[in-house]
């Protein structure tokens, strides 16, 4: 049987190191090396959507995406979500999210608005 | 959604008004506190003609001499940019479980070293720059700034509100463009900033206690108009004539006064100074992103003890700066995920 074929989008941002970023608007994380799956964990986006995405951001590009690759985005993302959630309190609670407001919230938007 | 962002990319040559350097594949967003653009203009005023004119004359356009200034979180990605601007080009290795830090810790896979070592910057007459893109976006505004040089960055950690950049300098041009339809990405909340609670800076042995730790670095540049275009804009950035070399200094205030520190003041004793920021964010193997300055021998060169009075104890303030005797005053390092900011 076919398996059914993945696809994830990559942060192509020139030079960027190989850690989370955040593409607001868009749910989740986006990295250099390893792809933002499709549907993957808390992932809302369609393929129209992830498409449509990267026509929009000029920094990241639709690829396609075999399962073992899939798998290990997907333990990637689920990592990198919890860090991201930990963060958030962590800003919060120092004050850098008090004077960067907007980026603060790009954040929770991407850890699905957790605002 | 962001109000706005500057995009940050080192050019091939200092860019001006008629100029297109080719950019660094690096591009960084920084994730800015704040960054101000100046243009610097200065209208000709006509005022001291005789014109029979009792009332100021119209000012008309006639030069321009931009100027920026920036203030971050010293971010590990963001410090290895600002140190490429200003420094110049480092030497980047790969991790590979055998490379060390200036601290003496191997590297793993995955982590990257970047190291500047004095004498620093380009050779040749001009110093690095860099293109700033900038977007208000809320207000449909898009500046762009090209031919910007650094000539001072300072770093402070002080206990609250994590490590501080401020990094400011001339520029060859600045002026509005059409939306460059950048999207911004920032490196996630979860790599912080280093802070004061990374820092060590074990000082000159056998002195007092260490109050805080500021490092500053000045390289000397100067925006000229050698008449090569017409323009309002200088033209070329050149490293200051009268500048000197790019220097390295800071201060060391003390919470306890101490006699060795008094005594290297006055012999001008030459000392190792390694300053270490260790994150607590992991880059891969349980290895953290790191950033070091190491001066090879540091001197004392202003400093006086607190003035004397109804205190339980005195503490001493003192200026430091690193100096050589041979080549390799200075070494910056930083360790992150980035493999290349060329």
């Amino acid at each position: 049987m076919a398996t059914k074929k993945r696809h994830g989008l990559i942060l192509t941002l020139g030079g960027a190191p190989a850690s989370p970023h955040v593409v607001s608007p868009l749910p989740g994380y986006y990295r250099p090396d390893v792809p933002h799956l499709v549907g993957g964990p808390e992932d809302d986006l369609t393929l129209a959507e992830a498409r449509e995405a990267a026509k929009n951001h000029d920094i990241l590009e639709l690829v396609e995406v075999t399962p073992a690759d899939a798998e290990a985005a997907e333990a990637v993302a689920e990592q990198d979500l919890a860090a991201g959630r930990n963060a958030l309190a962590d800003v919060r609670r120092d004050g850098r999210a008090g004077d960067s407001p907007s980026r603060a919230k790009d954040e929770a938007d991407a850890v699905k608005g957790d605002g | 959604m962001p109000t706005g962002y500057a995009r940050m990319a080192i050019e091939s040559q200092p860019g001006n008004e008629v100029n297109t350097p080719t950019l660094s594949t690096k591009k960084l967003f920084p994730p800015l506190q704040s960054l101000q653009p100046t243009r610097g203009e200065s209208p000709l005023s006509r005022d001291d003609e005789l014109r029979n004119v009792d009332e100021p004359l119209a000012v008309i356009p006639e030069s321009y001499s931009p100027t920026w200034e920036m203030s971050v979180r010293a971010y590990p990605d963001t410090m290895g940019m600002l140190f490429s601007l200003i420094l110049g080009v480092p030497t980047t290795t790969a991790g590979d479980g055998i490379i060390t830090d200036l601290g003496g810790s191997v590297i793993p896979t995955n982590a990257y070293r970047h190291r500047f070592t004095a004498p620093f910057g380009p050779s040749g007459p001009s110093p690095r720059t860099a293109q700033l893109d900038l977007a208000y976006a809320d207000q449909g505004v898009y500046l762009k700034a090209k031919g910007a040089a650094a000539s001072d960055l300072t770093l402070e950690t002080p206990e609250q509100g994590g490590a501080n950049v401020k990094a400011n300098g001339p520029a060859l041009y600045l002026d509005e463009q059409s939306d460059p339809g950048l999207s911004p990405s920032y490196e996630a909340l979860s790599i912080p900033p280093f802070f004061r609670g990374n820092l060590t800076v074990p000082g000159l042995a056998g002195g007092g206690a260490t109050q805080d730790f500021g490092l500053s670095i000045n390289n000397p540049v100067e925006a000229l108009r050698t008449l090569g275009i017409a323009s309002l804009y200088p033209d070329t950035m050149f490293k200051d004539n009268d500048g000197g070399p790019i220097v390295v200094s800071g201060t060391m205030p003390k919470e306890l006064l101490d006699s060795t520190d008094l005594a290297a003041l006055k012999a001008a004793t030459g000392f190792e100074l390694l300053a270490s920021w260790v994150s607590t964010a992991i880059i891969a193997s349980g290895y953290p992103y790191k950033m070091f300055f190491k001066a090879a021998n540091a001197q004392y060169v202003e400093g006086t003890p607190d003035a004397l009075a109804n205190k339980r104890r005195h503490g001493a303030s003192y200026s430091w700066k690193s100096t050589t005797t041979s080549s390799g005053s200075s070494t910056f390092e930083v360790v992150n995920a980035t493999a290349s900011y060329a």
